[in-house]
């Protein structure tokens, strides 16, 4: 028996070595993404983003309100002074958060944080 | 460790530098990757001489190869040596247990993929905070793939050859 000679077992090995490699490349791709609403009180809500909805919660100054539209969510309104979390605008990537800090609503999208191949 | 064998590696080694050298000149769509045809050479010396003298070749071309490109111990030194290591030791293993059922090709597929998972593994681990993706990995496992089935069918004939002209022992 030559080693150099290809064989059964080298196929079986390329075959499942290839099934493998597409098995990973199309999982994650279709992982439907969640939108974490939290508030200080301690309230907690999962929510999906592709339904679009008007999301209204009460955080310690006020009501905020929160747009899910298009696979992305911001900030519509909110009782703070700077309206920073306004200003952040649409975010829609996994791992991506936008936060209310005066009153206390954290907003954030569950999944991988993201990274390119250059950027360590 | 006799003259002829001896110049036998350097041949080796030296061939398996120049490729390394000339591959990191190709393009890329990332700057540390690379194809992994140098593998040839650590897969004939594997084949024709034994594991002790593949991780000899293999030392050599990972140390002067990134000496040659200028970047011996940055990251890309370490992902280089990392995955390259492990390969050979999986590939050592597999000529010393399986190669009655595989042959160079499978040993050389099993050997490209575990290089790039490692690679990517460390990348990761190293020089993001972030968990692996599935998508790249699987883009990483197939290309491997890919570049095993080219790398394992010339080294079978190299390795061929190698047998007419010589006596050397063969595994």
């Amino acid at each position: 028996m030559q080693p150099t000679r290809h064989t059964f077992a080298d196929f079986v090995v390329i075959v499942s070595l290839v099934i493998a490699g597409l098995y990973l490349l199309v999982s994650g791709k279709t992982s439907a993404s969640t939108v974490t609403i939290s508030t200080t009180e301690g309230e907690v809500l999962k929510l999906s983003l592709n339904d679009d909805r008007l999301v209204e919660i009460e955080g310690r100054l006020g009501k905020s309100v929160i747009e899910i539209k298009d696979g992305k969510v911001r900030f519509v309104d909110s009782p703070c002074p700077h309206h920073l979390c306004m200003r952040r605008g649409w975010i829609h990537e996994g791992g991506d958060w936008v936060a209310c800090a005066p009153n206390g609503i954290m907003v954030s999208i569950s999944g991988d944080a993201k990274f390119d191949a250059i950027t360590p | 460790m006799d003259g002829r064998v001896l110049s036998r590696l350097g041949g080796l080694a030296g061939g398996a530098v120049a490729l390394y050298v000339f591959e990191a000149m190709l393009p890329s769509p990332m700057p540390w990757a690379r194809i992994g045809l140098s593998n040839t050479f650590v897969l004939i010396t594997l084949f024709a001489f034994g594991l002790r003298q593949a991780l000899l070749v293999n030392l050599v071309r990972v140390i002067a190869g990134n000496l040659l490109l200028g970047i011996f111990f940055s990251p890309a030194f370490v992902l280089s040596f990392g995955g390259s290591f492990t390969a050979v030791f999986l590939m050592g293993f597999l000529w010393q247990r399986f190669v009655p059922p595989l042959s160079v090709i499978g040993v050389s597929c099993l050997g490209a993929v575990v290089n790039n998972t490692v690679q990517i593994v460390l990348f990761t681990l190293l020089l993001t905070r972030s968990i692996i993706a599935g998508p790249v990995l699987g883009g990483f496992v197939l290309l491997g793939v890919a570049v095993g089935v080219l790398t394992g069918f010339i080294a079978a004939r190299i390795i061929e050859k190698l047998r007419l002209e010589t006596n050397l022992h063969l595994g």
